[in-house]
C-alpha cells in the first residue's frame, strides 16, 4: 500500500468538504467574492484578474441522489450537470456569488437557464461559444469575452485592466506548466502515482485560490520526485470521455492489477493543453488559446478530439483505454461508435462503459473492468 | 461502415421509394376519410410529394442534401438541390408504420447509445439497414441542440459527403454575433456552389427568399385563425403550417398549400365551424408533437374534444420581421434565424417562458402537453420552467408524458391515453378553467 | 341512501360506504391475489357487512383506480361511472383535511404528486410509473427479501445504527446493490439496510413532490404511508411534517364515494345499476 503523499493530503483537506472547503471559507471571510463556471468554455483567467475565485462546479466522491434535480430537468438530462443542479437545489452551492455558464452543450445553457428562474445569485451570465474551431470564431468569441469583461469589471465596481489579465495568464499558465509536469511523471514504465491520486490532484485547482494552488503543487511535485516511489501494475490504462470526479470511481478500476496513466477528460489533459499565448494582447491570447489551443470539445465541428486522444493514448504507452459515457450526455455519445472504430484502426484496446454520473461502479462494471484488464493481460 | 449497404428483404418495404408509394396511400386513404379539411388532403400530398422528390432524385441527376432542422431550404430550391431533412423523414417513416424499434435496434447494436434523440438513431440504423436515402452532400447548423449537429455529422460520415456546418450563435441579438452569422450564411451558399458546381442565381434566390417572406406572413395570419374560438383547425392539418414553412420554405408549392389553409380556415370561423366537437379543452404543445403516433392528435379531438391551437415548434417568433431588404436575400436569411420555427429551442429558456405565456394567453389555452422525448435533453431542462410559469402565470396545468419522439412502443397507447383522460378531467375541474369559460 | 366508491389498484381493492350524511359507514383495503373480480366482490361484500348494508341500499357507485382494459370494459358494462384516480384522491383528502394544499400518493405501482386548489380540487400533477424504484410493490419486494414483513419495516429500520446507503437508483440494481450488503463479511445490519432503503425511497417521493413544488399543507396518502421511517425520512427533506389518515389506503375509494354522492343528488340522477347478488 503506497503511503499517501502530504501535500496530496494537504489539497484535499484545503477543498474539503465538498464543495464549500476551507479554502473557499478562508475565501469568504476575507469578504472576498466567489464565481462558479461550468466546463473549460469560461476562461478561468478572467475571472480571477476580476479579483474572483473561479470555483469549478462538479460532484465529488459521494454519490449523488438526483431525484431533487430531476424534479426539474427530468431523468433525461446529461448525469454531470444534474447532478450540479443537485447539489444547487440541496444548497451546496450558495456560498457561490455568481456564475457564468456557455452553451457548450445542452445540460450546462438549461442549468444556467433553471439557475435564472430558481436559484438567481447576484451575477449570472451565460457566454456564447462557437462551434468552429478558425479565425472567424476568435474574433466572435473575443467580443464576447470583452463583453464578459465588461459585466465582470461591472461586479467588481472596478475595471479589470490589462496587466491584471496578464498577471492572471501567467499564474494559470504556471498551473498548466506545473499539470504537464505532474503528467510527464505517468509517462514511466513504473509511474510515482495513481489515477486516484491524479484525479484529486487536478480537482482541487478549481476548489482553491490558484497561487496557493501553484505552490502545493510545485510542493507536491518535489515530494513525488523524492519520494522514489512506484506504482507496480501490470496494465496501464487511459480513461477517455465525461468527467469522472468520483476518486472511488478510480480506486475501483485500480484495485484491479492496473492503473490509470492519463485521460482525455476535462479535469485531465484537457485541461492543461497548451498555453495562452503571453505575448499576445491578454484578450486576444485567451480567446485564441481557449478556441484554437486546446484539445477542442466534442461540440466543435471538425475538432480534434480523436487526434488528442489517439496522440495521448501513444505518449503514455496505454495498454487500453475506457471509453465511458455518462448518461444522456450527447455530444460524448455520439462520439463513441467513431471514437471506437478509430481507436480500433489504430490497434488500441478498448472497452465501452455506460455509466451514471457521481456513482461508484457497480459490481458489474468493475466485474467487465476485471474482464477487460485480464483480456489485456493475454 | 461502407456508405453502400445491400438492402435485405427485411428492409426492402422501406427504401424511401417504397416509402414514397405508402405515403400516396395515405393521401389515398386520406381522400376517403369523410369530414377532413381539404388542407389535411393536400398536407399530406406535399408530404408524399417530398418524399418521391427524394427518392427519384438520382435518377433526376438532382444533388440530394441531407440537412438538419431551420437550414434555409430557399438555397436547395434556388439550385434545384433536393432537400430530405432528416428529422421530417424519420417522422413520415415512423407516421406510415416503418419498423422503428428494428432500426433502433440495428443502430444500438453498431454502438450508439439508446437514450439519444430518436432522430439520430432513426437515420443511423436506416443508414445500417441500407435504407437511407443516398444524398450527395449534407449541410446544417447547430441550432437547436447537440443532437442535430452530430445527427447530421454521421450520416455524412456514413455516406462520404461533403459537408457544410453552419455555427449558429447563441443569443444571435448583439451586432458581431450577426456578423458572423450572416457570414456561415455566404459559406454555405458558396460551399453549395462548390459541391454542385454551380454558380447561385441570385435573382432566384430572391424570389425564392420573398416566396418564403410571404409563406411566413401566411403562416402567422393562420395562427390568429387557429386561435379563434372555436378552433377550427383539424389534427388532420395541424402541421401543415410547420411543414411548409420548413421544409419547403422558398418553394411555390409551400404558399400554395398555405394560402389554401388560410382561406380554409377562414371560411370556418366565417361559419362557426370548430375541428371538436363540443369543444372542450384548448392544449399546447410545450415541446415537441407526438410524432411516434400523430393518431393520438385525433383521438384527443374526436375523443376528448381536445384541440392543438399552439405547436411550440410550429410558429414564427415575435414579429418575424425578417425580411429587411428585398434586394440582399443572404442578410434576410441570416436576420431569419431569429425568428425561425423552432429557432427559440435554442435561445435562453428566460425567452421560451416569456413567449409561451404571451401565446397561451392569446390562444386561450387551457392546458399543456409535454411530450418528454427521452433522448432530448434540451427539452427535459426546460420542462419545469415552463410548467411553473403556465401554472402560475395561467393557471395551465402540464401533462408531462414520457415517450421515445418515434417509437411508440416505448410508452403503450393505453397509458398515455389513460394519463390525457385524467389530465383532461383535471384541467375541466379547475378554477382557470371554469374562469376562462365563464369570460367566453 | 347510501354510495359507494370503489378503487381497483395495482394490488389492493378498496371500497368505502358512505351514509347519507357522508360518514364513512365502512371502508375495506384487501389484497387477496385473486382475479379483480372475486376480489371486487369480496371487497364490496366485505364492505356491506361492515356497513350491515345489502347492494340494494347502495343508491350510487363510482369505480377509480385501474387502466387496465378488461376491468374498464366490465365497469362500463355495469353502467358503474368512472373518475380517475387524480381527482378521487384529491377528493379524499379534502374530506380528511381541507387545509390540503398538496397530495403525495404513494402506491403500489406508481407515485402521484398533486398541487390542490382551496376547493380540494387538483390544480396539477405529475407522477412516476415507469419503473419500480421508490414504489410500494418494490418495498414489498425487498421486505420479502429481508424476511420482514413489510407492516414491520418502519419499526426495524428505526433500530439502525448505521444506515447502508443504497447508491442506485435503478430497482434492478439496487436488489443487486442489497444482495452484495447482506452477503459482505460481516453482513450490514438488516435495520441498516432497510434504513438505507427507506432513505432512496424517501429521495425518490421528495423527487416526485418537487415537481409540483409541494411546500406545505401536504397529505400522504398510499400504502407507502404506513411506513413511519420512510414518512420521517420524507420530512425531514420536505421541512414540514406530512398529514396521513388513519387508513391511507383508502383516499381514492372514499373520493370516488363522494362523487357519487354529488352525482346521486343530481335532479337527473340515473341510478347505477347494482350488481346482482353474488356477482362483483
Amino acid at each position: 500500500m503506497n503511503t499517501p503523499f502530504k501535500t496530496l493530503s494537504e489539497m484535499i483537506g484545503l477543498t474539503s468538504p465538498f464543495p464549500e472547503g476551507e479554502a473557499v471559507k478562508a475565501w469568504k471571510a476575507a469578504g472576498k467574492r466567489v464565481i462558479g463556471h461550468l466546463y473549460l468554455a469560461v476562461p478561468e483567467e478572467l475571472i480571477h484578474a476580476g479579483g474572483f475565485l473561479p470555483f469549478r462546479m462538479s460532484g465529488d466522491n459521494e454519490p449523488l441522489p438526483m431525484q431533487l434535480a430531476e424534479s426539474y430537468v427530468l431523468f433525461n438530462q446529461c448525469g454531470v450537470t444534474k447532478g450540479v443542479w443537485q447539489q444547487i437545489l440541496e444548497k451546496k452551492y450558495d456560498f457561490l456569488d455568481g456564475s457564468v455558464h456557455s452553451n457548450v452543450c445542452d445540460g450546462v445553457r438549461r442549468i444556467y437557464d433553471n439557475c435564472v428562474e430558481f436559484k438567481p445569485t447576484p451575477f449570472m451570465d451565460v457566454l456564447n461559444f462557437p462551434r468552429k474551431a478558425n479565425e472567424d470564431a476568435v474574433q466572435v468569441y473575443l467580443v464576447d469575452l470583452e463583453l464578459l469583461r465588461d459585466r465582470l469589471s461591472t461586479l467588481r465596481g472596478q475595471r479589470i485592466r490589462d496587466i491584471e489579465l496578464k498577471r492572471s495568464i501567467e499564474i494559470y499558465n504556471h498551473t498548466r506548466e506545473l499539470m504537464k509536469q505532474f503528467y510527464e511523471l505517468r509517462k514511466r514504465d513504473r509511474p510515482p502515482v495513481t489515477g486516484t491520486e491524479t484525479l484529486e490532484m487536478m480537482k482541487a485547482a478549481g476548489r482553491m485560490p490558484r497561487e496557493t494552488y501553484n505552490d502545493l503543487l510545485e510542493k507536491l511535485l518535489k515530494e513525488i520526485k523524492s519520494s522514489g516511489r512506484e506504482v507496480k501494475k501490470g496494465k496501464r490504462l487511459m480513461i477517455v470521455g465525461n468527467d469522472i470526479h468520483n476518486s472511488n470511481w478510480m480506486a475501483a478500476i485500480e484495485e484491479l492489477d492496473a492503473v490509470v496513466v492519463t485521460d482525455e477528460m476535462n479535469v485531465g489533459t484537457r485541461y492543461f493543453a497548451g498555453k495562452v499565448d503571453a505575448s499576445l494582447p491578454p484578450m486576444e491570447g485567451l480567446a485564441r488559446h481557449y478556441i484554437l489551443g486546446r484539445p477542442q470539445e466534442a461540440m466543435t465541428f471538425g475538432g480534434n478530439r480523436f487526434e488528442h486522444i489517439l496522440k495521448t493514448a501513444k505518449e503514455y504507452k496505454v495498454d487500453g483505454v475506457i471509453s465511458e459515457n455518462v448518461r444522456y450526455c450527447a455530444p460524448v455519445g455520439n462520439d463513441k461508435p467513431w471514437l471506437r472504430k478509430e481507436l480500433e484502426k489504430h490497434g488500441v484496446q478498448l472497452m465501452e462503459l455506460d455509466m451514471e454520473y457521481g456513482e461508484k461502479p457497480s459490481g458489474q462494471i468493475q466485474l467487465r473492468t476485471e474482464a477487460f484488464v485480464e483480456m489485456l493481460q493475454s | 461502415m461502407s456508405a453502400t449497404v445491400s438492402v435485405t428483404e427485411q428492409w426492402a418495404p422501406w427504401t424511401p421509394l417504397e416509402l414514397a408509394k405508402k405515403v400516396k396511400a395515405g393521401v389515398e386513404q386520406y381522400k376517403k376519410m369523410p369530414g377532413l379539411m381539404k388542407s389535411g388532403v393536400t398536407y399530406l400530398q406535399m408530404a408524399a410529394d417530398y418524399i418521391e422528390a427524394i427518392a427519384i432524385a438520382d435518377r433526376d441527376r438532382k444533388h440530394l442534401v441531407w440537412h438538419g432542422t431551420q437550414m434555409n431550404t430557399e438555397v436547395y430550391y434556388s439550385m434545384d438541390i433536393v432537400p430530405v431533412f432528416n428529422e421530417m423523414y424519420s417522422v413520415l417513416f415512423s407516421m406510415m408504420g416503418g419498423p422503428v424499434k428494428g432500426i433502433f435496434d440495428l443502430s444500438a447494436a453498431n454502438g450508439l447509445p439508446t437514450e439519444l434523440c430518436a432522430f439520430n438513431k432513426s437515420v443511423d440504423g436506416m443508414l445500417l439497414a441500407g435504407i437511407a436515402p443516398r444524398g450527395t452532400m449534407a449541410s446544417w447548423h447547430g441550432s437547436s441542440c447537440d443532437n442535430t449537429p452530430k445527427a447530421l455529422g454521421n450520416i455524412a460520415r456514413v455516406q462520404g459527403l461533403p459537408t457544410y456546418f453552419m455555427d449558429r450563435p447563441y443569443q444571435m441579438f448583439t451586432q458581431h454575433r450577426l456578423d458572423y452569422w450572416r457570414k456561415q450564411n455566404e459559406e454555405f451558399i458558396a460551399s453549395c456552389e462548390k459541391i454542385t458546381g454551380k454558380k447561385m442565381d441570385y435573382n432566384r434566390l430572391k424570389k425564392a427568399v420573398a416566396l418564403s417572406w410571404e409563406a411566413t406572413k401566411l403562416c402567422q395570419e393562420i395562427e390568429q385563425l387557429v386561435w379563434k374560438t372555436p378552433c377550427p383547425m383539424g389534427w388532420e392539418a395541424a402541421f401543415g403550417p410547420l411543414t411548409a414553412a420548413r421544409s419547403f420554405a422558398g418553394h411555390p408549392i409551400a404558399n400554395e398549400f398555405l394560402t389554401g389553409l388560410r382561406d380554409e380556415l377562414k371560411e370556418r370561423v366565417e361559419k362557426g365551424i370548430g375541428a371538436a366537437k363540443p369543444e372542450r379543452i384548448r392544449y399546447v404543445f410545450t415541446v415537441s408533437c407526438p410524432y411516434f403516433d400523430m393518431d393520438l392528435i385525433r383521438w384527443m379531438q374526436e375523443k376528448c374534444g381536445a384541440v392543438l391551437v399552439v405547436d411550440n415548434i410550429g410558429r414564427f417568433r415575435g414579429t418575424a420581421e425578417w425580411m429587411l431588404d428585398p434586394d440582399d436575400p443572404v442578410g434576410n436569411l441570416a436576420a431569419k434565424q431569429q425568428f425561425n420555427m423552432g429557432s427559440h429551442n435554442y435561445n435562453p429558456g428566460v425567452e421560451h417562458k416569456e413567449m409561451m405565456l404571451e401565446i397561451c394567453r392569446n390562444a386561450k389555452v387551457d392546458a399543456a402537453i409535454m411530450f418528454n422525448n427521452v433522448g432530448c435533453a434540451e427539452q427535459a431542462g426546460l420542462s419545469r420552467i415552463l410548467e411553473d410559469s403556465l401554472q402560475k402565470g395561467l393557471g395551465i396545468p402540464t401533462a408531462s408524458i414520457d415517450c421515445d419522439i418515434l417509437d411508440k412502443e416505448f410508452t403503450p397507447r393505453e397509458q398515455i391515453e389513460e394519463q390525457l383522460t385524467r389530465f383532461f378531467e383535471m384541467v375541466e375541474n379547475g378554477a382557470a378553467y371554469k374562469q376562462r369559460r365563464a369570460q367566453q | 341512501m347510501a354510495v359507494a366508491g370503489i378503487d381497483m389498484g395495482a394490488l389492493f381493492t378498496k371500497v368505502v360506504i358512505l351514509d347519507d350524511e357522508d360518514k364513512i359507514l365502512a371502508a375495506v383495503a384487501l389484497d387477496i391475489g385473486e382475479d379483480f373480480r372475486t376480489e371486487a366482490r369480496q371487497a364490496s361484500d366485505e364492505a356491506l357487512k361492515q356497513a350491515g348494508l345489502t347492494r340494494a341500499d347502495i343508491q350510487y357507485v363510482i369505480a377509480t383506480g385501474t387502466g387496465n382494459k378488461e376491468v374498464r370494459e366490465v365497469i362500463k358494462e355495469r353502467k358503474i361511472a368512472e373518475r380517475s384516480i387524480a381527482t378521487c384522491t384529491a377528493r379524499g383528502a379534502h374530506y380528511f383535511f381541507p387545509q390540503a394544499r398538496a397530495v403525495l400518493d404513494a402506491g403500489a405501482d406508481s407515485v402521484t404528486a398533486m398541487r390542490l386548489a382551496a376547493d380540494g380540487s387538483p390544480e396539477t400533477s405529475a407522477g412516476h410509473s415507469k419503473c419500480a424504484s421508490f414504489t410500494g410493490l418494490f418495498l414489498d419486494y425487498l421486505g420479502g427479501m429481508m424476511r420482514v414483513p413489510v407492516k414491520d419495516m418502519g419499526a426495524e429500520a428505526e433500530k439502525a445504527t448505521n444506515p447502508q446507503a443504497v447508491a442506485s437508483r435503478c430497482a434492478v440494481f439496487a436488489v443487486a446493490e442489497i444482495i452484495s450488503f447482506v452477503h459482505r463479511v460481516p453482513a450490514v445490519p438488516i435495520p441498516d439496510i432497510l434504513a438505507g432503503i427507506h432513505e432512496a425511497m424517501a429521495n425518490g417521493l421528495h423527487g416526485v413532490s418537487q415537481r409540483v413544488g409541494m411546500q406545505s399543507d401536504i397529505v400522504m396518502c398510499g400504502g407507502v404511508a404506513r411506513n413511519a421511517d420512510v414518512v420521517r425520512r420524507l420530512e425531514a427533506k420536505l421541512g414540514t411534517k406530512v398529514m396521513i389518515p388513519e387508513d391511507p389506503q383508502i383516499l381514492g375509494a372514499l373520493g370516488a364515494a363522494l362523487f357519487a354522492r354529488q352525482e346521486a343528488v343530481r335532479p337527473d340522477a340515473v341510478p347505477s345499476v347494482p350488481p346482482r347478488e353474488g356477482v362483483a
